[in-house]
């Protein structure tokens, strides 16, 4: 037991040492996103090795729920499932209503991206609603919906 | 006394159920065949009920199954007649194909047509389905559809669509008479009756996927299993509930495009190989339930293929509209392996997908046709842009490269195009005879080529139906009380190939016919 924390300890601090020495990086290219296809995109791209890190000694060595990086303060790491799911130990996926208590409405989260070409939260064939987990998986990878018939594409965080 | 009782039936109640889920419907069946030859002796106990025991998780006065066209149309008429309906959906958006199709929408003697001096009526209109379904509709139920067209035109607007202001000709018909929606997609009719259903308080429900009917003593559809919580394509996601409909229900469930094994045993020829323009959820089980119910086959293999589409991206894409517009029209279709045509391109769709079908080797492996058409031919395209970018349809200065490209033996394309382009002074297409008094030489470089392979597109069979929509019974040819369906599911209104922008005049005319007749069915 006592090892283990030791161990939890030393990785916490590696953490530290990987998120140092990556922060700069995120702190520059807030400059320029403007000029870049997607905030998200870039910061999926920018986190990768750190994120792979995280989500590697959460999920073996402490064996949690993988969750997004962007959610893990949130998910208290992970340990919180109540959030989303309403029970303490979920065993079916939430409703994604409960996506609204943060993000606000399906109307609100459109309008975030109504710059987009095609806003990909206001399809022409189901409006707003598009259940959010269609695309967006907390705990697996993220997939484009549209792709299964449309050739546009976009990273989905 | 009720104590015990009460106790007794949740001891069977587990192996009902069950019952019910592995097919109620047959088991029913076993069990009267097996009184009528008199095997069961007299003192042998009277047929088990086959009504469930445990208690229904809700009831409607209506329960319709799937969520397209006919089945949003259904529910309204319904409601509107003053009864608790629910749709019932197994994916988790509404619509199905009907959202995702180019919303054409045919009717026949309409406000458009006068304007634009068409003359037309339902005599024309079913004439010219009754043609391409080559003689063996189900003549009835397509005048049905030819006679509801004008008044499901007039319900879609009160409901809110909102189509561009002129007619658009297509194959096969003998007129101008098919409207488009605004957005050219059915989507642009179905939102409208989303909204129009949940204002006027249809109860709408999504991921809720039908497992089968159940069926009580008198053989009538009391209500349906169903898998609630249901996230396609997971079999195991969600809880079995049970809901009653007290007047019946509606199976608007579409076709089984996307079934690759029930297709194959239609047609062997559409196994796995080949692609679907429809979505993902298009797979025919509630159909399937409905045979176990009684209900009787209609035409089964005629499944119509899109002879315009492109294996080189998913669904309908961007090459369809490519071959409809340039394609077809101004170039010239040729077999990889020999640089020759093989096919009137513009021969209706089940003539082109069936040569087209034949192009495959020793194993049966696809020998991709290719479509060919000059710049001149390519602008009646207005989305070639998209094409090229999304490398589908390829440009070429000369033919000899797209020769090399395609791996078509050497200066055979370039004597096909020849001989195609003396073709085409003489408007004279002594091959394969296809109608050339528009088309151009294939003579201005840059070329476009395409591979083309059929995907498939409707299925014409389904249950049968009578006028009211009633689903008829396989052993008496009678109406299977409490059991209606309208759309794609059902078999029959257009014979062996359907006509382009006739399907969602039959959903939204027989839709509404269901909807009215399953309100006037005696309650429970």
């Amino acid at each position: 037991m006592k090892s283990k924390v030791s161990i939890a300890s030393g990785v916490i601090l590696i953490l530290f040492a990987i998120g140092i020495f990556f922060a700069p990086n995120i702190i520059g290219a807030e400059k320029e996103t403007e000029e870049e296809p997607t905030v998200a995109e870039q910061t999926l791209e920018q986190n990768k090795v750190r994120q792979f890190t995280i989500d590697l000694i959460d999920n073996k060595v402490f064996g949690r729920v993988p969750v997004k990086s962007f959610h893990k303060k949130i998910h208290q790491n992970g340990v919180n499932c109540e959030l989303c799911h309403s029970v303490k130990e979920p065993t079916a996926p939430p409703d994604t209503r409960n996506c609204a208590n943060c993000h606000g409405t399906p109307e609100d989260v459109a309008k975030r991206t109504a710059k987009l070409e095609p806003n990909p939260h206001k399809s022409p064939h189901w409006e707003t609603e598009v259940p959010c987990d269609t695309c967006h998986k907390e705990h697996g990878k993220s997939e484009f919906y549209c792709k299964n018939c449309h050739h546009f594409d976009y990273q989905v965080p | 006394m009720s104590n015990s009782r009460n106790e007794k039936l949740k001891a069977t109640a587990m192996s009902r159920r069950q019952l019910l889920l592995n097919g109620g419907a047959m088991a029913a069946g076993a069990v009267l065949f097996g009184a009528g030859a008199g095997l069961a002796s007299e003192k042998a106990p009277a047929v088990r009920s086959q009504l469930p025991t445990t208690r229904w998780d809700a009831e409607f006065d209506v329960l319709i199954i799937g969520s397209g066209f006919a089945a949003l149309s259904a529910a309204i008429e319904a409601r509107r007649k003053g009864l608790d309906v629910m749709v019932v959906e197994k994916m988790r958006v509404f619509g199905g194909n009907s959202c995702i199709n180019g919303g054409l929408f045919a009717v026949a003697g309409s406000e458009l047509q006068k304007k634009e001096g068409v003359r037309d009526g339902v005599e024309t209109m079913m004439n010219d389905m009754l043609k391409a379904g080559r003689g063996i509709n189900h003549v009835e139920i397509t005048k049905a559809i030819a006679e509801g067209s004008i008044s499901a035109y007039d319900f879609v607007i009160q409901c809110g669509a909102v189509f561009k202001p002129k007619l658009s000709w297509l194959g096969g018909h003998s007129v101008a008479r098919t409207y488009l929606t605004h957005n050219a997609s059915g989507s642009g009719i179905v939102r409208p009756l989303v909204r129009t259903a949940r204002a006027e308080g249809v109860v709408l429900r999504s991921g809720c996927k039908m497992l089968d009917f159940i069926v009580n003593d008198d053989h009538r559809i009391v209500g349906i299993t169903a898998r609630d919580g249901y996230r396609f394509p997971d079999e195991n996601s969600g809880q079995v509930r049970m809901f009653k409909a007290r007047r019946g229900v509606v199976l608007a469930t579409g076709g089984f495009s996307q079934d690759a094994r029930f297709r194959a045993s239609q047609d062997p020829r559409l196994a796995g190989e080949i692609d679907s323009t429809n979505q993902l959820g298009a797979t025919g089980e509630a159909m399937r339930a409905a045979f176990r119910s009684g209900a009787i086959p209609v035409q089964m293999s005629l499944i119509q293929l899109g002879p315009w589409a492109s294996p080189d991206e998913k669904g309908f894409g961007v090459a369809s509209m490519f071959n409809i517009q340039s394609g077809f029209r101004y170039g010239v279709m040729v077999d990889r392996s020999s640089g020759k045509r093989f096919v009137n391109e513009l021969a209706d769709r089940k003539t082109r997908a069936d040569a087209m079908l034949k192009k495959v080797d020793a194993n049966g492996t696809p020998d991709y046709p290719i479509i060919v058409v000059d710049s001149k031919g390519a602008e009646a395209c207005p989305t070639l842009d998209r094409c090229l970018k999304y490398k589908v349809v390829n440009g070429f200065d000369t033919l000899e490269q797209l020769e090399n490209f395609y791996n078509i033996p050497s200066g055979s394309l370039s004597r096909t195009v020849t001989d195609y382009n003396t073709y085409v002074a003489d408007k004279n297409d002594p091959e394969f005879g296809k109608p050339l008094s528009t088309a151009t030489p294939i003579a201005k470089p840059p070329f476009y080529a395409v591979r083309a392979w059929p995907k498939v597109h409707h299925c014409m069979g389904g249950v049968q139906i009578n006028v009211d929509t009633h689903v008829l019974h396989s052993e008496t040819f009678k109406p299977i009380n409490g059991l209606y369906a309208a759309g794609e599911v059902t078999g029959g209104p257009h014979g062996a190939s359907r006509l382009g922008s006739c399907a969602i005049t039959d959903c939204l005319v027989m839709g509404r016919i269901a909807g009215k007749n399953v309100a006037d069915n005696e309650p429970l």
